[in-house]
């Protein structure tokens, strides 16, 4: 990896990794509301920065030009696999979050109220003798991690796997793309052999729950396997290409242009050339 | 003094839950986790803050408060 470029003008050329960004970026923003309120840069291939209030709220509340496909700015494309419902725009966004909430309601996590107050006296245990601790890496990074094992039905140590994890998905593999495949490999690879075991024998935890759940179109809530079809062993059935033709193409375009666009490549063969082709594709 | 009202988009609202946190008295979860007005929405004076702290805090712009 190659060191970046330093930055010479927030407004056209800002870098989320530049140090003076990360060490303190309020006054940089500051600057950026005032002199240019929608920054760009080239780098991370190609990202806007909207800084102010209004501006971030009409782009989060307008799904229909803005997607949330992509949510970590990096070098590399998003992975292919996606990570509902946090990657999912409408319509797929309802759905996969319905699945989830029944586990979140206030009711289910007071029920975990218990186990939380636990594991927080537990890690204060551990550093009390010494009369002091790192606050971020001793304490709070535990908690979450700690808890959400358990909810899935993981052993609390886990958590340390996962906080590796993290690490290794949104800060080191934004500049490191081996790292990145490497965890999103071991990842995918820990859980899919998790959801199996539970499959064949459910338990009373989250990943069991979601294992059994089914969208309303039928499919069931892994969508792995339809996704690791698209390979040349296993290539997606003709049917099966257009459904997700339609799914891709309206995370970047209007249904409208997306099913013409559709309709014209199911049409391909009454274009001459790619001439023709790329002219009736322009006329859209 | 006028009559409050509040209300819930169910197309909008996305189960955060914001709304029965800050308002018991006024909203009640769904067993998927959305959110429902309780009763016709009417919201008694000494609710009236509560009511808009909840319309604030939706983070899905779902909950509408009507001067009736």
């Amino acid at each position: 990896m190659s060191p970046r470029p330093p930055v010479s003008d927030w407004s056209t050329d800002f870098d989320h990794l530049d140090p003076r960004w990360v060490e303190n970026p309020y006054p940089i923003w500051e600057a950026l509301r005032d002199e240019c309120p929608v920054a760009h840069t080239g780098r991370y291939r190609g990202v806007y920065f909207p800084s102010r209030f209004e501006d971030v709220r009409a782009v989060a509340y307008d799904t229909e030009h803005f997607s949330s496909r992509r949510i970590v700015v990096r070098d590399q494309p998003p992975p292919r696999i996606p990570a509902p419902p946090i990657t999912s725009d409408p319509p797929e966004h309802r759905p996969a979050k319905t699945l989830l909430l029944p586990a979140f309601t206030p009711d289910a996590i007071k029920r975990h109220e218990p186990r939380a107050r636990d594991i927080c006296a537990r890690l204060i245990d551990r550093f009390a003798a010494k009369g002091g601790c790192d606050a971020a890496v001793d304490y709070a990074q535990e908690i979450p991690v700690r808890l959400i094992a358990h909810m899935l039905g993981l052993p609390e140590e886990e958590g340390d796997r996962f906080r590796k994890w993290i690490h290794e998905i949104l800060e080191a593999g934004i500049t490191e793309p081996a790292i990145l495949m490497k965890a999103i490999g071991e990842t995918t690879k820990y859980f899919q052999a998790e959801v199996e075991k539970r499959r064949a024998a459910p338990g009373d935890d989250l990943i069991s729950y979601l294992s059994q759940q089914i969208y309303p179109d039928g499919r069931q809530f892994t969508a792995r396997e339809d996704i690791n079809a698209g390979s040349s062993e296993r290539p997606i059935a003709p049917s099966v290409i257009e459904e997700k033709f339609m799914d891709n193409a309206q995370r970047v375009l209007p249904r409208a242009r997306a099913e013409e666009i559709r309709d014209l490549l199911l049409d391909i063969e009454s274009c001459g050339d790619v001439r023709a082709l790329a002219a009736r594709l322009g006329a859209g | 003094m006028p009559k409050l009202k509040v209300k819930v988009d169910p197309e909008r609202c996305q189960g955060h839950a914001r709304c029965a946190a800050l308002a018991p008295e006024l909203f009640v979860l769904d067993n998927l986790g959305n959110a429902q007005e309780i009763g016709d929405g009417t919201v008694p004076p000494a609710l009236i803050d509560k009511a808009w702290l909840a319309k604030a805090n939706c983070p899905e712009l779902a909950i509408e408060v009507t001067d009736t």
